[in-house]
């Protein structure tokens, strides 16, 4: 039964309940569905060729045994099986496979299986989100398959296309474009068309990547002001209501001195954003849109596993898409200077607030992922909140593991994928520090201090404008979604600044090469700036 | 007199009549409201019908009764509207005050419509209103009371869209109460009173709204007192029309009879409503109760057919019918609480599904326990308890296609119905209903059953096991006639040397080594056949239409298994093995006592054989068994006997004195034995105990066994060793390996403090606390290398002075009146 015909049937707070009743659960209870199901998981899993790999033959009977005998993996363990794409190697049969790319990986690609019950689960979260996202308190939401939705994400097989197909299946709302005119666009191109469309019809819901939908308000505000594409005040000129409403539109943003907004031309009930650095562009959302965005928090390998509530305050968890684990960022440090050091992992009754967290997901309902870090970094904001009527700890999303450098949710930037990068570039960098950064405008970028060797300082054209070009040319070859930075969001990715010759090799203190502490760059600046006899002079930015 | 009088009359008579329907009722505020409606109709209509009949005590009186009727109820439905939609109802308190002041205001003054004047016009009295401009403020305010119930409807529905069909009554009662007021305009329905007709369906909708919220039974509808009303309401109605035909037809045909007129109209009107009456009853039983009639027998049946068994199958049987008899379904399932196995058994009423077990923690008995009623199926996927279901569990319910569940609640949740769709339509609340009914007779009778069940069971089960009874399974062996024209066959299982294993250790470990055997027993033989325990460490198998060599291969397998116990086993110093006899009918025996009979000489063969293994009957061998049978452990010894010798004169090789001593103590702790008053098998086998006691001495380094000075303590723990040697050595013979507890336990001390086990009292096996007597008495009065020969009445001074704490003090008094009476010799050193 579709969302709108269980609508019609058992109304509205009944409809509520039965999505969103968790958020009301004790601590105990989340707890106990959680436990419950990851009890099915384990019997699932264990039976199964990638249970077995891991487990090597162990049997796990209690909660203890699961963490004693699962060790924390990375896609690397599940790498060999999961590639192979088998059915039989899984806990249960695959529905779908998503893909994305294995930056820095053994593969091009990492695949995740998503079975039925998944899918199930994740269609019904989608909804939840939905619910949230158009209301503005408990019992409120504005939800009709005649809505038409704009969406700024990828289709199959990336987990993006799982949304559109999601809402298909339970609510059935209209795409801008339909789902099966906008595989064969462009990104571009869609949204164009999604725009001409949404003048037409309306655009009740925009769900996209923060960055995406960022871009495509900017585009929306640029094509309906008064540069207006020609061809949409051609098709404007066919619908005179339509056309009545941009006139109004435009006089509103006139007398207001300001150049047209989304928010003049339509009346928008959820705005729903996923990805990396959503924070950067949420307030510019909500004056856009007139609506505050909300976060999604979704993944390949863990689907999708939480949602912001009402007040925005934090994200939930959903308890039935992954059993959590957390390590506590005072233990990754830990590790970091002992790689011997054996991580614990909390659960979601043992957070603390105002602490960062590494999540650990175990996907339930026949998931292949067990004790998965997913690369993501959380942040506890409290462990209940009034606002929301919730007693389960609330997250914010911080950003991804310090090792990876994601860009707007588009791109992952390894250890590993910018030392390939400087191989094939064969610039004669001998050390750098890669940092994530965010310009003025708030667009984030990668910032790479390099240091070039004494040679290749003195014998070859070394500038930076040089090291950037070289850079962003194998960054290009070596990863396709680096490229779509620029194309699709305008984002300049890389910012380069020289190092003076031995000044990593010659300073005193420890320096992490990837996403250091701010308070550690400022420290070696100064360093580096002072009046060193470094043999041979310095080049610098 | 207004013409068609009949139709105010049947619509006052429709609305006194629900009304009368819902005083019975349980009041709930949908239900207020409802009967507010209707009396506001009742006043509007009423008022009317009685003004235009020029009633007592005046036309404008009536009037503004009709009037009062016609703005209540307005704020009436109006209220009706919001409890209906559970809205907010702080308007509706706007709108009675409206009502109250304009129906107050017109009342006093007519000030919005005055009441009508009677006009005489053409022999017709015909009532002329005299409408002003007020009328018309009047017809605004209705207009706005409208809008208003219109846009909190249009609100309502958009929050609720659930709403929408349930509300449509409503518009359409509305709808026909309008098109009554437009249609009596028309000149076709001039004098016809087609508004207040319109009255009826739209209080009929009104009815209908209710009905759906399953609020009320139907039978409320058709109770005595309705009957009577409309029995009443009818025959009032015949005798305004007929009283007067009846009196001219009377006067002109009958004037004769004249005076008995009052009695024959009486007597006439009493039989009509009588009639009235019995049909009105009749008509809508069957209309109307029927089915609920039919529930109520049917429950009334079920109630005692269930109350005569104590049979839980039976009860599902009889309540599966009764729920096919009435509310017919596609699928009925039974999830019955297993408490042994911790589950819901799901029992079927089809054969071709192969039913699940649903875990004690299924979250759906968690939901239905608090519920505490029937549920629907929907209800419980959109609640939280849902998201805690596993998938697998989820795709067990689905298969059973449920749509309503019942638990069965006594005391706790014994079981729940499942119910698929209805064969024919949706549920309806008299299904519901008879669920419910049906529920606390159905618990009661199984939970009855259920602890008839679990004393009957006790009365044939053994404690220990779970396994059938000794008493039970006879009778069931006697009870086994059918088979004995095909098959039947018995097997006898002992476990070998049980009591060594107790006595080894312990009655704990023994009672958990024959609960494993008895589940070992369980799981082979399923329901192929019954299995008991007999006695002690002796098991019966009875398999119904099993030939010998079926059976053969089901007790081998059942040795292996029993054999892998050990496997699980800490500390094994002797294996747990059993061994079967069998014999069948009718390849060896002709009748049950035979059959019971052959089967015992088989296990004494298998024991014979050697023990551990499964023996089938043989008649030849089987002749001289009963002969062999007592002679047995004597011809195990003899068999031995020469090993033995062999054994101690390795001991006498390498240490004289420990032969010499071990023979000393075969002396003492005979004779102390059979003084004791033990039987004569147990003191043999004391005395080859004591033979071999210190057999493990052959492990202890010479040095050590003849050390002249006292032994370190590093020393002693090896000389310690020897206990274990000993029974490292025996345990080589299997047929004498029942001396071992009596070794190993002849250096425990009666104090505890002891070795190698440190048992006390009377847990040192009774050989045991013999030989340790004998052998601290022997060793007393020997000389050795390290120590001189005690006097005798050192000797016999210490063992009392130990009796408690290392001696049992009875064994040791016994020992030195034995020494002291010349009944125990001193041996020879």
């Amino acid at each position: 039964m579709k969302f709108e015909e269980k609508l019609k049937k058992i109304g509205k707070k009944e409809l509520y309940d039965e999505y969103c009743s968790f958020i009301d659960l004790s601590l105990e209870d989340y707890m106990n569905i959680q436990k419950s199901l990851l009890k099915e998981q384990i019997y699932l899993w264990q039976k199964s060729n990638v249970g077995q790999k891991i487990l090597k033959g162990r049997e796990i009977s209690t909660f203890e045994d699961f963490k004693k005998y699962i060790p924390l993996t990375t896609y690397h363990d599940y790498a060999d099986i999961l590639l192979k794409k088998d059915d039989k190697d899984l806990p249960a049969p695959a529905t779908l496979w998503i893909e994305t790319t294995w930056e820095g990986g053994t593969h091009p690609i990492k695949v995740a299986p998503y079975n039925k019950a998944m899918l199930e689960t994740v269609f019904t979260n989608m909804c939840v989100t939905m619910m949230i996202a158009t209301g503005k308190k408990k019992y409120d939401f504005d939800i009709k398959a005649s809505y038409h939705m704009l969406y700024g994400l990828a289709p199959l097989p990336y987990a993006t296309g799982l949304i559109p197909l999601g809402l298909d299946n339970q609510i059935g709302v209209q795409l801008l474009p339909p789902a099966h005119i906008a595989n064969k666009l462009s990104f571009g191109e869609r949204n164009k068309l999604g725009f001409k469309m949404g003048l037409i019809h309306g655009i009740d819901y925009f769900f996209g990547l923060g960055s995406v939908t960022y871009y495509v308000s900017q585009s929306l505000s640029k094509m309906g002001g008064g540069s207006a594409d020609p061809e949409f005040k051609k098709e404007l000129m066919k619908h005179p209501t339509k056309l009545l409403n941009y006139l109004n539109a435009t006089k509103t943003a006139k007398r207001e001195g300001r150049g047209l907004l989304p928010k003049d031309l339509f009346d928008i009930k959820g705005l729903v954003v996923a990805g990396t650095d959503n924070c950067l562009y949420r307030d510019e959302l909500e004056r856009m849109w007139g609506i505050k965005p909300l976060e999604l928090f979704a993944g390949t390998e863990p689907t999708m596993i939480g949602t912001e509530l009402h007040s925005r305050e934090g994200l939930i968890f959903f308890p039935d898409a992954c059993f959590y684990e957390f390590i506590r960022e005072s233990d990754l440090e830990k590790q970091e200077d002992n790689p011997s050091y054996q991580l614990p992992t909390y659960t979601l009754d043992q957070v603390q607030p105002n602490q960062n967290y590494e999540i650990v997901i175990s996907v339930l309902k026949g998931g292949a992922f067990m004790r998965y870090r997913v690369g993501d970094m959380y942040r506890c904001v409290s462990l209940k909140s009034t606002a929301d009527q919730t007693s389960i700890p609330l997250f914010k999303y911080v950003d991804r593991v310090k090792d990876v450098i994601d860009i707007a949710g588009f791109t992952r930037i390894t250890k590993n994928s910018i030392d390939q990068v400087i191989k094939l570039s064969k610039l004669d960098i001998v050390d750098y520090i890669a940092k994530k950064e965010i310009d003025e405008n708030n667009r984030p970028y990668m910032h790479m201090y390099v240091e070039v060797s004494k040679r290749s300082s003195y014998e070859e054209a070394i500038s930076v404008a040089v090291l950037k070009d070289h850079l962003t040319v194998y960054f290009k070859y070596f990863d396709q979604d680096y490229d779509d930075l620029k194309k699709i969001l305008g984002i300049d990715p890389l910012k380069i600044t020289l190092l003076k010759v031995r000044s990593l090799s010659t300073y005193p203190h420890k320096i992490r090469r990837m996403n250091p502490s701010l308070h550690d760059i400022e420290e070696f600046m100064r360093f580096m700036n002072q009046d060193l006899d470094l043999q041979g002079g310095s080049l610098h930015d | 007199m207004t013409s068609y009088p009949y139709v105010p009359v049947a619509a006052v008579s429709c609305y006194i009549f629900l009304l009368f329907s819902f005083g019975a009722s349980r009041k709930s505020p949908l239900i207020k409201a409802y009967m507010g409606v209707l009396i506001a109709m009742i006043l509007w209509t009423g008022g009317s019908f009685l003004m235009r009949l020029d009633f007592f005590p005046s036309v404008t009186f009536w009037y503004n009764i009709s009037i009062v009727g016609l703005l209540f109820l307005m704020y009436t439905v109006y209220h009706f509207t919001s409890v209906f939609l559970n809205c907010e109802q702080g308007k509706d308190r706007f709108w009675l005050i409206v009502s109250i002041l304009t129906s107050g205001l017109n009342w006093l003054n007519g000030f919005f419509l005055a009441a009508p004047t009677p006009q005489d016009i053409g022999g017709k009295i015909v009532y002329v209103y005299e409408v002003t401009y007020r009328a018309y403020i009047l017809y605004g305010i209705v207009f706005l009371c409208l809008l208003s119930l219109v846009i909190k409807v249009y609100k309502s529905l958009k929050e609720h869209p659930e709403y929408v069909k349930e509300i449509m009554p409503l518009f359409v009662g509305m709808g026909i109460l309008a098109l009554g007021n437009f249609l009596v305009l028309l000149p076709f329905f001039k004098g016809f009173p087609i508004d207040i007709l319109m009255g009826i369906p739209n209080a009929v909708c009104f009815y209908y709204m209710v009905y759906k919220r399953r609020l009320f039974k139907l039978t409320l509808l058709v109770s005595r007192t309705n009957c009577y009303l409309v029995s009443a309401g009818l025959t009032a109605l015949m005798f305004i029309f007929v009283i007067q035909p009846i009196e001219s037809f009377m006067s002109r045909y009958l004037d004769r009879f004249l005076q008995y007129e009052a009695l024959l109209m009486s007597c006439v009107f009493t039989a009509f409503t009588l009639v009235i009456y019995s049909i009105f009853k009749t008509l809508s039983d069957r209309f109307f109760v029927k089915s609920e009639i039919y529930q109520a027998e049917k429950l009334k049946q079920y109630s005692q057919s269930v109350s005569q068994t104590l049979n839980t199958d039976d009860i599902l049987k009889k309540t599966t019918e009764v729920i096919q008899d009435v509310v017919y379904v596609k699928e009925l399932h039974v999830a019955l609480l297993n408490s042994e196995k911790q589950e819901y058994e799901v029992k079927g009423d089809k054969d071709y599904f192969s039913y699940p077990s649903l875990s004690l923690k299924n979250p759906l008995f968690d939901y239905i326990k608090d519920k505490r009623e029937v549920v629907s199926y929907q209800e419980f996927k959109s609640s939280v308890y849902y998201k805690k279901l596993w998938q697998l569990e989820r795709d067990c319910l689905e298969a059973l296609h449920v749509e309503y569940i019942v638990p069965l609640i006594e005391e706790e949740l014994i079981g729940a119905l499942f119910l698929s769709r209805k064969v024919e339509g949706n549920y309806q609340y008299k299904d519901i209903d008879f669920l419910q009914s049906l529920t606390p007779m159905t618990s009661m009778a199984l939970k009855n059953a259920q602890l008839y069940q679990r004393v009957y069971l006790e009365a044939i089960s053994d404690d220990l096991t779970g396994l059938y009874n000794r008493k039970y399974f006879y009778e069931l062996l006697e009870k086994q006639n059918d088979y004995v024209q095909s098959s039947l066959t018995l097997v006898l299982m002992s476990v070998d040397d049980f009591r060594l294993y107790n006595q080894l250790y312990g009655q704990n470990v023994g009672d958990k080594a024959l609960q494993e055997i008895a589940l070992i027993l369980k799981q082979c033989i399923g329901t192929a056949g019954y299995v008991a325990r007999i006695q002690g460490k002796e098991f019966g198998i009875l398999l119904p239409g099993y030939n010998l060599l079926q059976a053969k291969d089901m007790c081998e397998s059942i040795r292996l298994k029993i054999m892998d116990l050990n496997k699980l086993g800490e500390l094994i110093s002797k294996v747990l093995t059993a061994s079967f006899g069998i014999a069948s009918i009718p390849v060896n025996a002709s009748h049950i006592k035979q059959l019971n009979e052959y089967t015992e000489q088989a296990l004494f063969q298998a024991k014979r054989k050697g023990k551990n293994c499964v023996y089938v009957y043989n008649m030849e061998l089987s002749e001289n068994a009963s002969q062999q049978k007592d002679g047995m452990r004597k011809s195990a010894y003899e068999e031995y006997a020469s090993t033995v010798y062999a054994l101690q004169a390795a001991i006498d090789a390498k240490d004289h004195y420990t032969f010499a001593h071990s023979n000393n103590v075969a002396y003492y702790a005979t004779e102390l034995a059979k003084a004791f008053g033990l039987q004569k098998d147990l003191v043999d086998m004391i005395y080859e105990a004591a033979l071999l006691h210190d057999v493990g001495k052959i492990g202890i380094p010479e040095s050590i066994l003849n050390k002249p000075a006292r032994l370190t303590q590093e020393e002693f723990e090896i000389m310690k060793t020897h206990v274990d040697n000993s029974i490292g050595i025996i345990k080589h013979l299997p047929s004498i390996d029942y001396v071992i507890p009596i070794v190993v336990s002849h250096h425990e001390r009666y104090d505890g403090h002891g070795y190698p086990r440190r048992l006390s009292g009377e847990d040192i096996p009774l050989g045991g606390r013999i030989l340790c007597v004998a052998d601290s008495f022997d060793a007393m009065m020997s000389q050795r290398v390290y120590k001189s020969q005690f006097t005798l009445e050192f000797a016999l001074n210490e063992i009392l002075q130990q009796a408690n704490k290392q001696f049992d003090p009875d064994l040791a008094d016994l020992f030195v009146k034995l020494v002291k009476s010349g009944q125990i010799e001193i041996q020879e050193r």
